[in-house]
């Protein structure tokens, strides 16, 4: 535990060190009206931006321990250097940040939370999207020296800014390192919350409590603990609204160009987000700042071209190898690219069941409000006392459901925060139109957590008879119970992490087909291993394998073989054992002695065999 | 010179309001307590042993 534990933290330190040295140039090409706080928010979480962007590219070509290294030590360096030539600004920016003692408390709360559930392995089946695909690639990537799609799972074609930080953190501090990084995004996640809070009118105790709100909403804490991405993609979309809406000159926009496109870089979701961006930035320039449409709609499209170089990288690389920028691509561009690797039904079934959860297939769980107007117009009331309509993703707290319209009436008259609460209701809008999954919405709600606390502000002065007091234990309900889901869902990390019993035993209920996984790890004669059930989680897997049949369907040898055909290949396909299971999904798929095949290893509902 | 006495309705929204106020937050504050803490499975349970003794 020690080990893996010095590691994860090394590891996050160096990221955290390298992503401001990628970032440090943009701390004076931010909007002039920009305080110090504001400039180091965005430009530290830029920084990590780009450093994903950086290694997905150098990765293309080689992603070894190697060429790791020395792209973070050439980012250490750089942030060396600015440190040595702006450390006085640097120190003081930080001392800039005076956070008050409760909401000091509360964040402090989460983030040790974190650290402490962050020394645990991250462990689950099939159905835990960080086993599936978002650490998958990256192991495989560092296995293989390159960064490619996996192809028996295509999610791993998703823009990977965070999944390429993985890759890093686990050549340098193993397997752990990524989960345990979620505090460095969550930190950078924060100060961006608080420097919008603080543009949107709230001084620095309120911009405060706003974190210290967003801070202990389940939903958002569980879209950036356990590796998955949501948290850092939600931080540069707000990062972008807060460079945009206050954009003025054509650098401003470019700066809003570059979030914008590392926000479609690090998620599939910042295609939609990008027009709307834009639309409100419009909006705000025509009506607030009296620049005219032509002027406006000029600088709009110089961000939205800055956005796409950007991103470029991730959806050109999946062009040229997949046949479409967007993998796997909605069932309408199929009439226009011709992709590899799927079929149309298997596209169908996975876009199905990413707009609708539809048990379309045995994969798929979970289930979507609807799209009628009854339905939209709940969505406060569903998000704050329904959360399991969200794939149980934990609820949002009370705060934005009771202050938040209040807010609304205060902010009536401020362009920027009116802006912020469009740009909300836009993304909300399309989110219940096309994904309603929880955690792809928590952009929204740190904007409603801010709003919530200008209401809280509104109605104290509006109503100061008994308000205060009602706002009050309105707060207090919504911290107290973000902390107690948050703290109950990690107590068996913790719990993993100071005990190696439990930790043992938890891996073993928790990973499936455990016992054939640590013989084929163990095993030195094990080169490579053919996956027969689509169900196994490869990422477990620590040798090379070949698994034909993917989750969704994803057929990844060419031909397109069927079982038969792939068990004559073996030799062909150089792999050195079987692993065949009973899963519940699939029965056994070898029969009882199959020729060419010697059983070497079996267990309850799985067996292993060496290929003759 | 005396100030403008407000109009009757004016004056009716501004006694209004803060009530509308405190009483949004008392509902979503009650709404919380019946949903999320009586409702929950763990004061049900808690309801049902003591029921059952």
């Amino acid at each position: 535990m020690l080990t893996n534990g010095l590691g994860a933290i090394f590891s996050t330190i160096i990221v955290a060190a390298a992503a401001w040295g990628m970032g440090g140039w943009l701390w004076r090409r931010l909007p002039s009206a920009f305080s110090r706080f504001d400039r180091f928010a965005c430009a530290w979480l830029g920084g990590l931006g780009l450093l994903g962007t950086a290694l997905f590219l150098i990765g293309q070509f080689a992603f070894t321990r190697t060429t790791i290294f020395l792209t973070l030590g050439a980012a250490v360096g750089a942030a060396i250097g600015l440190l040595a030539r702006q450390g006085r600004t640097f120190s003081l920016s930080i001392r800039e940040v005076k956070i008050p003692a409760l909401p000091a408390i509360v964040v402090a709360t989460v983030l040790l939370v974190t650290i402490l559930g962050g020394f645990s392995e991250i462990v689950g089946d099939w159905g835990n999207d960080a086993i599936a695909y978002h650490l998958l690639g990256p192991k495989v990537w560092l296995r293989n020296g390159m960064v490619r799609p996996v192809l028996d799972d295509f999610r791993t074609a998703f823009p990977a800014t965070s999944e390429v930080v993985y890759g890093s953190l686990m050549a340098l501090g193993g397997k752990c390192a990524p989960g345990f990084s979620a505090v460095l995004t969550l930190t950078m996640f924060f100060l961006v919350i608080g420097s919008l809070a603080a543009r949107s009118g709230l001084d620095n105790r309120g911009a405060w409590w706003a974190v210290a709100l967003v801070a202990t909403m389940p939903a958002a804490y569980f879209a950036g603990s356990s590796c998955f991405v949501d948290v850092l993609y939600a931080s540069f979309v707000l990062a972008a609204a807060r460079v945009g809406l206050d954009a003025q000159t054509i650098r401003d926009h470019i700066l809003f160009g570059l979030f914008c496109g590392l926000a479609m870089a690090t998620k599939y979701t910042g295609l939609l987000a990008l027009p709307l961006l834009a639309f409100c930035v419009v909006l705000r320039m025509v009506n607030s700042q009296h620049v005219s449409w032509g002027s406006a709609l000029q600088k709009a499209g110089i961000a939205i071209a800055v956005a796409a170089a950007v991103a470029a990288p991730f959806y050109v690389r999946n062009w040229i190898l997949l046949g479409c920028p967007i993998y796997p691509p909605p069932v309408a561009l199929l009439r226009f690219f011709h992709v590899k690797y799927v079929t149309r039904e298997v596209i169908a079934g996975f876009q199905s069941n990413v707009l609708h959860h539809v048990q379309s297939n045995v994969f798929l769980q979970g289930s979507s409000l609807g799209r009628v107007i009854a339905a939209c117009l709940l969505l406060p009331f569903n998000l704050t006392y329904h959360t399991s309509n969200f794939n149980g993703a934990g609820g949002i707290g009370l705060a934005p459901l009771a202050l938040g319209p209040f807010g609304l009436v205060a902010v009536r008259r401020d362009s920027f925060t009116r802006a912020l609460a469009l740009l909300a209701l836009l993304l909300t809008t399309f989110w219940f139109v096309t994904a309603q999954e929880s955690r792809y919405l928590v952009h929204v709600y740190a904007i409603a957590a801010i709003l919530a606390v200008i209401g809280w502000r509104y109605a104290a002065s509006v109503a100061p008879r008994f308000s205060p007091l009602l706002a009050a234990a309105v707060i207090a309900c919504s911290l107290l119970y973000g902390l107690f889901v948050i703290e109950s869902s990690r107590l068996d990390d913790i719990h993993a992490v100071f005990s190696k019993p439990f930790a043992q035993q938890r891996r073993q209920e928790q990973i499936p087909f455990f016992e054939s996984f640590e013989y084929v790890n163990r095993d030195a004669s094990v080169r490579s291993v053919l996956i027969l059930d689509p169900s196994v989680p490869p990422y477990y897997c620590d040798k090379s394998y070949v698994k034909p049949f993917g989750q969704w369907g994803e057929r990844t040898l060419p031909d397109e073989p069927d079982l038969g055909s792939v068990l004559a290949r073996l030799h062909e396909l150089r792999v050195s054992h079987v692993l065949d299971v009973n899963s519940g999904f699939l029965p056994f798929q070898l029969p009882e002695r199959p020729r060419g095949l010697r059983l070497v290893f079996e267990r309850t509902n799985q067996r292993v065999y060496k290929v003759d | 010179m005396k100030p403008a006495r407000p109009h009757p309705s004016s004056r009716f929204a501004d006694w209004l309001w803060p009530w509308v106020i405190d009483l949004w937050m008392a509902a979503v504050l009650v709404m919380f307590l019946v949903i999320r803490v009586l409702g929950s499975n763990t004061t049900r349970h808690a309801l049902h042993v003591l029921m059952s003794h």
